[in-house]
């Protein structure tokens, strides 16, 4: 019962974070504002009807951009900025712990993350069925905390809200740039398979286009893995230096 | 004393990688009890706020705070003692009221105490307004108001009026001063040593992670009165200083009697003067620690007019 008012009162810090901050809140704003135009854009030059192709790779642009600017540089945005401003250390000398911060930090951040996802079906007029639907559900949900715990790392290691951007770049340059691009670079073809954003977006691209999409082991193994993977170094990172290293 | 002791540090001691931070720190605080641990710049007073509050592990020696070795706390520590450090920040977007219910809510207390506090620090007449905006004395005590929001048992301070004007210091000693009658015990540090004379009812010199004294100012400033002086103010408007030599003594009680004294002080040290012989070394807040000129102090008194 502690932990949970505690954990919301946190929430409640970060809500207030994300509405007042700009630039923040241009993360999920631009995601959404770019998929609309691009949407009119395509529907523009083909008389109204978008192409499944153009749907799915609508699809694979929203989403590729939204778990990186709305989780991970969102979160990391959030904890570097509570550094910069000395209130971390007053949260923790306040009685809250790591585990409450962390949930109370991500909670946003994460359903917003997925509420996009969500939103981009509407946006994009894709018709998905029952079964699309669920698969889409599940790999947004799983990414969408795949994405906020990266956050969480790079929160630790970044002391303020510059050295948080500086340290995001690398991530999303692979998690981002690599599935928007896979489609036109053979190469990063064969990689994006491994990303869990790669798999997001071959999961949605399927959907988009009217195919029944199963998740196949290998790419259920890629989704979980590296969910799996984050949770462990974020763990290890915080074992070592707490969210601030003395 | 017949108080109850609320913490209790035993031979603690901090070694940064290469460097020893404190030595050998044992003192006890009791219920309220203002003590100040009073030294130059990287004397390691911050360190020593932090062990005691499990913000930092100690190299050795034993801190029990409430009963518990600071080893074994956990969060919910934080839910009978304030910790204001020295950089403290607040919600700067958020409203001064909100930033008080967000940790109000946190730490369980009911929302007329945020009324209660913001009137106690003055800063109701402020409360709408976005805590960043605030002048650096109202930000303070906003930490403060912060702080004591849960009437912790034990307060820490981080150097609380480094950086103030003298009125909004003393203002805020006000506020201590008044949390100490309520029987909270707080523990604060500084390089002030007007502060800590005034404030304290104990004070411990720390020299480069060292005590080298633990007492209450008046005791320190006797204590250190090697040399009895009194400075004694004539009708003629002249002043002398008279020392202990039979011959001064014998001045003096004629002095008096012919009743030419207007006014008469015994020379006792300053804090700041005791510090200087304590440790050697001289308390400046900007250049921190810095070799004392002994010769310039020695004895701590106004040499003017020795009658011969
Ligand atoms: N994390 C750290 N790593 C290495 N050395 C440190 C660390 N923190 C403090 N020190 C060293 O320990 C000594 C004591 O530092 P501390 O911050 O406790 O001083 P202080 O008395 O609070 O000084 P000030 O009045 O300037 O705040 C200093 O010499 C400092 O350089
Ligand atoms: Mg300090």
């Amino acid at each position: 019962m502690k932990a949970i008012k505690k954990t919301w009162a946190v929430a409640a810090i970060k809500y207030e974070a994300i509405a007042h901050n700009m630039a923040v809140l241009t993360g999920p704003l631009m995601t959404i504002g770019l998929v609309l135009v691009m949407r009119f854009i395509y529907q523009d030059k083909s008389d109204g009807i978008i192409s499944p192709e153009a749907l799915a790779s609508l699809l694979v642009l929203g989403i590729s951009l939204n778990m990186c600017m709305n989780g991970v540089a969102m979160v990391s945005t959030l904890i570097s900025e509570e550094k910069e401003k000395h209130t971390l250390r007053v949260l923790m000398t306040a009685s809250v712990t790591g585990g409450e911060y962390f949930a109370g930090t991500i909670l946003f951040p994460f359903l917003l993350t997925v509420g996009i996802n969500l939103l981009f079906l509407p946006i994009t007029g894709c018709s998905v069925n029952g079964a699309g639907f669920a698969v889409y559900l599940a790999t947004t949900v799983i990414g969408a905390a795949t994405s906020c715990v990266i956050g969480t790392i790079i929160g630790i290691y970044a002391k303020n809200q510059m050295s948080a951007s500086m340290l995001c770049m690398p991530v999303l340059f692979v998690f981002m740039l690599i599935p928007l691009f896979a489609g036109l670079i053979e190469g990063l073809e064969k990689i994006t398979g491994f990303l869990f954003t790669g798999v997001l977006s071959e999961a949605a691209g399927e959907i988009a286009q009217g195919r029944v999409y199963h998740l196949g082991a290998f790419q259920t193994a890629v989704l979980l893995s590296e969910l799996v993977i984050a949770v462990l170094l974020f763990l290890l990172a915080y074992r070592k230096n707490g969210y601030e290293k003395d | 004393m017949s108080q109850k002791i609320v913490l209790e540090l035993n031979a603690v001691s901090k070694r940064y990688k290469t460097e020893l931070a404190l030595k050998d720190i044992s003192l006890t605080l009791c219920e309220g009890e203002i003590l100040g641990f009073l030294g130059p710049s990287g004397a390691g007073k911050t360190t020593a706020i932090k062990i005691i509050t499990g913000q930092l592990r100690q190299t050795s020696g034993e801190a029990r705070i409430l009963g518990t070795d600071s080893e074994n706390l956990d969060a919910s520590i934080y839910e009978r003692i304030g910790v204001v450090s020295d950089q403290s920040g607040v919600y700067e977007k958020m409203t001064v009221q909100r930033n008080l219910e967000i940790f109000a809510s946190i730490l369980e207390v009911p929302k007329s105490r945020v009324t209660e506090v913001l009137q106690k620090t003055g800063l109701y007449e402020h409360r709408k307004k976005p805590a960043g905006k605030l002048s650096k004395g109202q930000g303070q005590r906003l930490v403060l108001a912060r702080a004591v929001l849960h009437k912790p048992r034990i307060l820490f301070l981080d150097e609380p009026t480094s950086g103030l004007d003298p009125a909004t210091a003393v203002q805020i000693h006000e506020m201590l001063l008044e949390l100490k009658k309520e029987g909270m015990a707080i523990f604060l540090t500084t390089h002030n040593m007007e502060e800590a004379a005034c404030l304290c009812d104990r004070v411990a010199l720390l020299c480069r992670g060292q005590i080298a004294e633990l007492d209450s100012p008046e005791a320190l400033c006797i204590k250190y009165n090697t040399k009895k002086q009194y400075r004694v103010r004539l009708e003629d408007k002249t002043e002398v200083t008279l020392t202990e030599t039979p011959e001064d003594i014998r001045k003096l009680s004629e002095l008096l009697k012919e009743n030419k004294v207007v006014t008469l002080h015994s020379c006792e040290p300053t804090l700041e003067q005791v510090f200087l012989q304590a440790t050697g070394y001289r308390l400046n807040a900007e250049q921190g620690i810095s070799q004392g000129n002994n010769q310039k102090h020695a004895g701590g008194t106004r040499r003017k007019g020795v009658v011969r």
